[in-house]
Parts: C-alpha cells; sequence; structure tokens
C-alpha cells in the first residue's frame, strides 16, 4: 500500500536525501487530524473527557503515591501512611511534614543502593547497545533481502520471543558455565543483546522504507556499505530509538535472569534488591522505588516523541 | 505490488550471500543463547530421576505431565489467561485510540500519562498495589461509593481479575500508541468516499476501520501474547511461589519445578509449550501473508 504520509509535505527526495520529519513536525499527521476531529456536543465531549480523565489518574495513581510516599519521614509511615475512611484505608496523599529522610537515608546510609545501582547500569546499558546493532543488521537482512528459508527463519525468532523464560534458565546456566563466563555480568548482557524482541521490530520497521530508495541508490552504483550507513540507517532514527526505549524499560526491569547467572550477591541489580524490600519494613522503600523508576520515567519523557514516531511510521 | 524482478541468478546469489551475512550475527547469537539450550533441554524430557540415576525413559514423561491435575489446571489458566487479557486489551486499546483521536485538546498529556504504567518498574509499584487491592484498600471503598460490594482482590475469587486488571493497566498505552498509529495510517479519502455515499459511521468501522486495521491487530496481538507471558514477574512478586489456583499458570508450574530441581517434568512441560506456541506462530504468519497484499 502505497504510504501517502511520508511523503507528502516534504517532497519525495527530501526523504531519500535524509531530512526526515523533526520530532515535533509530524507533518502528515497533522493533516490527517485536523479534518477528522470534530468538535462534538457538550454531552458526548464531556463524557469523553471524563472517561480518559478516570483512566489517566487511575493509571498515574500508583506513581503518584509513590512520590508522596517518599516525602514522608520513615516516623510518619510507622505511625500510619493511611486514612480510614469508613471501613477503608486509603493512602495520604499529602504528607504532614516533607521530609527528605528517606532520600538521604537511600542514598546516604545504604551502600548497596548505590552498587546495585551502577550493577542495573552495567547491566543495561551494553545490552541495549548491542542490541541496537545487532537487531538492525539482521532486521534489515530479514526485511531487503531474499534468501533461502528467511520466513521460517523470522518464525523461529518469533517463536523464540513468545517462549517464557524459565523454558531455558536451565541450559542457560550450564551453556553459560561452558563458555566460562558463569558469574559473569556477560552471562546476563550476551542473552539480552540477542533477544528476538529487537530483530522483530526492527524487520517491521524497515520494512516500512520503501525499496525505491536502496534500487535508485543501487542505481547510481551505490556499494552495499555506502547503502546501509548513509541511506538505510539515517532512516531507521525512529525505530531504533523506539527499540532503545523499549528495550531499556525491559532490562531495567529485569530480575529472573541476574537473580540464577550471578551468583555474587553484590553483583545483582537494582530491581532484584528492591524485589526484596518490603513497604512499611524498610524505612526506604518508597524512596529508593522511586529513585529506581528515575532513569527508566525520563528517558521516557526525553523519548516519548521518537518511540511515537517510531511507532508510526513503521510498517504495520 | 508485486514487483516484477528481472534478476540474473548471480545478483540474486549475491542478496542472498548479503542477506544471510546482515543476519548473521543475531542468528548466531539466538542460536548459541536460545536454540542451543533449548535443544539441550530436550536431553532432559525423555529422561527421569535425579543425580546419577538419569534413566532413559520415553514418552514416560509426557503422559505423566498430561495426565497430571496441577499441569492441567496450568495449562488451562494460561489459556484462559491470555484469550480474556489479550481479548481484553485489544478491544479497550482500540476504544481509547479512537478516543484519543477525536478529543481536541490535551491528546499528548493523555498519551503520555497512559504510557506510564509501561515505565514504571514493577517492584516500585507492587507493594502499592497490594495496599490498594487489600481488602480495605482503596479500590474497595470507590467500589463501595458505586455500592458494589467489596472484592478482596488479592484472595481467591478476586486473584483472576486483579491479574487481567494489572496486565490491561500495564498495556493499555501501548496497545493504545499501536493502534493510533495505525488508525493514522488510514488514509482519509476512504471515510470521504464513505461519507458521499452515505455511509453511517457504525458501517465506516467495520467496512473501512477494522479492514486497514488488519495488519496492525495482528502486529498488537502478538505484542499482547508476547507480554502477556510476562505478567509472571508481578503474579510472583504479588502472590509469591503458590498462588491461589486460580490463577495458578504454566510459569509458576515450571518455576516451582525449577526450584524443587525437577528439570524433566520443566522441560517436557517445556516442549508442550513450545509446540503450543510454534503452531501459533505458523498460523499467524501464515495469515498475515494472506492480508498482505490487500
Amino acid at each position: 500500500m502505497l504510504k501517502t504520509g511520508m511523503n507528502m509535505n516534504k517532497g519525495f527526495y527530501a526523504h531519500f536525501l535524509g531530512i526526515r520529519p523533526k520530532r515535533k513536525d509530524m507533518g502528515h499527521r497533522m493533516t490527517k487530524k485536523i479534518s477528522r476531529r470534530k468538535i462534538h456536543t457538550g454531552l458526548i465531549n464531556v463524557l469523553m473527557y471524563l472517561v480518559l480523565t478516570i483512566t489517566a489518574i487511575f493509571m498515574l495513581l500508583p506513581v503518584i503515591i509513590m512520590f508522596t510516599n517518599s516525602l514522608m519521614s520513615p516516623e510518619e509511615i510507622r505511625a500510619g501512611n493511611t486514612i480510614t475512611v469508613g471501613a477503608f484505608k486509603m493512602f495520604k496523599l499529602i504528607p504532614n511534614m516533607i521530609s527528605g529522610d528517606q532520600y538521604y537515608s537511600t542514598l546516604v546510609h545504604t551502600p548497596q543502593f548505590l552498587i546495585m545501582f551502577w550493577n542495573s547500569c552495567i547491566l543495561t546499558l551494553p545490552t541495549v547497545a548491542g542490541q541496537i546493532i545487532i537487531s538492525v543488521l539482521a532486521g534489515y537482512g530479514f526485511a531487503k533481502f531474499k534468501f533461502p528459508f528467511r520466513d521460517q527463519l523470522f518464525a523461529v525468532f518469533i517463536i523464540t520471543m513468545l517462549m517464557p523464560l524459565v523454558v531455558t534458565m536451565v541450559p542457560n546456566y550450564m551453556t553459560a558455565k561452558f563458555l566460562g563466563i558463569q558469574g559473569d555480568y556477560s552471562s546476563v548482557i550476551l542473552p539480552g543483546v540477542f533477544s528476538a524482541f529487537g530483530v522483530f521490530l526492527m524487520r517491521q520497521y524497515i520494512k516500512g522504507i520503501p525499496d525505491s530508495f536502496s534500487e535508485a541508490a543501487r542505481i547510481d552504483g551505490a556499494g552495499e556499505l555506502r547503502l546501509f550507513f548513509r541511506i538505510i540507517l539515517p532512516q531507521c532514527s525512529n525505530g531504533v530509538a523506539a527499540l532503545a526505549i523499549l528495550s531499556f524499560i525491559d532490562n531495567w526491569n529485569m530480575v529472573e535472569m541476574p537473580f540464577i547467572m550471578l551468583d555474587d550477591q553484590m553483583k545483582q541489580p537494582l530491581s532484584v534488591y528492591l524485589s526484596f524490600l518490603y513497604s512499611n519494613v524498610n524505612g526506604i522503600a518508597y524512596a529508593a522505588s522511586l529513585l529506581f523508576a528515575l532513569p527508566v520515567v525520563l528517558l521516557f519523557f526525553v523519548g516519548e516523541d521518537y518511540l511515537v514516531s517510531g511507532i508510526e511510521h513503521s510498517e504495520l | 505490488m508485486k514487483k516484477t524482478k528481472i534478476k540474473s541468478t548471480v545478483m540474486q546469489r549475491r542478496q542472498a550471500i548479503l542477506g544471510i551475512s546482515y543476519i548473521a550475527p543475531a542468528t548466531g547469537g539466538l542460536a548459541v543463547f536460545y536454540v542451543v539450550p533449548f535443544i539441550l533441554s530436550l536431553y532432559y524430557c525423555f529422561t527421569k530421576g535425579i543425580g546419577i540415576n538419569y534413566q532413559f525413559v520415553l514418552l514416560d514423561n509426557f503422559a505423566d505431565l498430561l495426565s497430571n491435575d496441577t499441569f492441567q489446571n496450568a495449562a488451562w489458566n494460561s489459556l484462559k489467561f491470555i484469550l480474556i487479557g489479550v481479548t481484553l486489551l485489544m478491544i479497550v486499546s482500540l476504544g481509547f485510540a479512537m478516543l484519543l483521536n477525536t478529543i481536541s485538546k490535551g491528546h499528548t498529556w493523555y498519551r503520555m500519562s497512559m504510557l506510564l504504567p509501561l515505565v514504571v518498574p514493577v517492584a516500585s509499584v507492587v507493594m502499592i498495589w497490594q495496599m490498594l487491592f487489600a481488602k480495605d484498600g482503596t479500590i474497595n471503598l470507590f467500589l463501595s461509593l458505586v455500592k458494589i460490594p467489596a472484592v478482596n482482590w488479592l484472595a481467591e475469587q478476586g486473584a483472576f481479575p486483579m491479574v487481567v486488571l494489572i496486565f490491561v493497566w500495564k498495556n493499555l498505552g501501548y496497545a493504545m500508541l499501536l493502534f493510533l498509529a495505525g488508525l493514522n495510517n488510514i488514509p482519509k479519502m476512504y471515510y470521504e468516499a464513505a461519507k458521499l455515499d452515505g455511509g453511517g459511521s457504525i458501517r465506516n468501522f467495520f467496512s473501512i476501520t477494522l479492514r486497514f486495521l488488519t495488519p496492525t491487530t495482528l502486529f498488537v496481538f502478538i505484542i499482547s501474547v508476547a507480554n502477556s507471558f510476562k505478567i509472571f514477574r508481578e503474579a510472583y512478586l504479588l502472590y509469591s511461589q503458590y498462588p491461589p489456583s486460580q490463577i495458578y499458570m504454566l510459569q509458576h508450574f515450571m518455576q516451582n519445578n525449577f526450584a524443587s530441581l525437577n528439570y524433566p517434568r520443566l522441560a517436557s512441560a517445556a516442549m508442550i509449550v513450545f509446540a503450543f506456541v510454534s503452531v501459533f506462530v505458523i498460523l499467524l504468519l501464515n495469515a498475515e501473508n494472506r492480508y498482505e497484499y490487500e
């Protein structure tokens, strides 16, 4: 199906030369949307906004609670961070006294927090970087080249993606031992790098890039390498951003893999540590959770536009 | 749009070699870290016993497993969860995508707030979930305002709806985003043509919207099913190893077998799951191919 959107507002050759829609300028979307947005009658409008707002609050509620509770001092939490309404208890949304106690305890008094934070970084960042490289290469291969058993091989990738992790945990441990990397960070990084999800995403994305670009480049005599680096890669940037964000989220949260592969307690990432903290027992649970969520949320805010463009421009 | 290619065999071969070299690193890694371990676990499928008395028992493991009550319960729960959860998720997210498309203000804010649950780490919110959903928790408070009796979400009857709710809560934003993208890719000329021909909005929905959303729907379906396996983490954090029987799923089964070192059972269960997933994926890809030349 001809993609009317991408070429509409910038001219055909603009895209070919690498000028792509900037973050906020989602050109084709604007034209389509304005013509389709009707100003509904009052009641329906109010209803729609009501549904959306209630849902939005429900989505945000745990985060808000986490944030406000992290500002309470541990004594206040122990005294009770709930208000009783009739027979029910509800979280206090406004702390009696805003105190940075929890944050102070987490960052200064709990050394393993920072150590494990650093472990999380060590595990996540190389995984994301490696996954991007491998997935872009493989996605390009699957999307634009024909070779025997291509579709069957891709089906294997999808099947791997759908298999629950528990299935291969024991053999993974043995493989890591065999390769001599068991107990090292790489025993967790390497399986993550080769995860099939990235290949799936990039293949769908690169499939959406029209063939005419590479054909034209080939006719003009560009070699394969130049084709890849100058033509395909710049157009992938949105898809790569989407993959980076999703992969970061996934890997920052992983619990089972490091728990099994890494014997050393001090090598565990923060996600594992947090899952052993219980709410009011430790004085730092809420602040720790917030600090743990912070990098992901920040990345999300920065990259949301790229994420949305990346998804929008893939061949869905 | 089928292209007629006039290529010589040399070019075809060159293309094939190039393609294979592009996918080589990914395939190699996949083989080493996913396929080979999986094949290795085949070994466990056909043996029984712990330690040095491994004996070869051919299909006993599978027969044992299929007649095992726990396994049947786990398999049925997993299937039920996928069917109900994924269907619900797709309907709700499509609804929200269409809703978001028609409002005029605040589009970005709503979208961002919908995506936040995906971003926030599970470990952070689990304890908040526990308190929200306890018998005397906030959710029941709101329910009582609307005169619905309180449900103990963390116990037997409430467990399954709760897990479905968490699944939808977490994945609504992403699925909605995918549907939004798909909706925006439908050329508006079809809607205009329908308006000229006097089509009503319901007819519009089924004949135009749904029809052009088919590839998107397939994508959302695959991603949602993949994510539904990940619900194990939330369920495990909330209910620990032996949850109420309504939500005891295949991953719980395999995890417990893993913990009790019962590798043969674990591997046989994995094989059965693998068989089902493969059939499912093959059917799905065939369906996708049929719709590709729409």
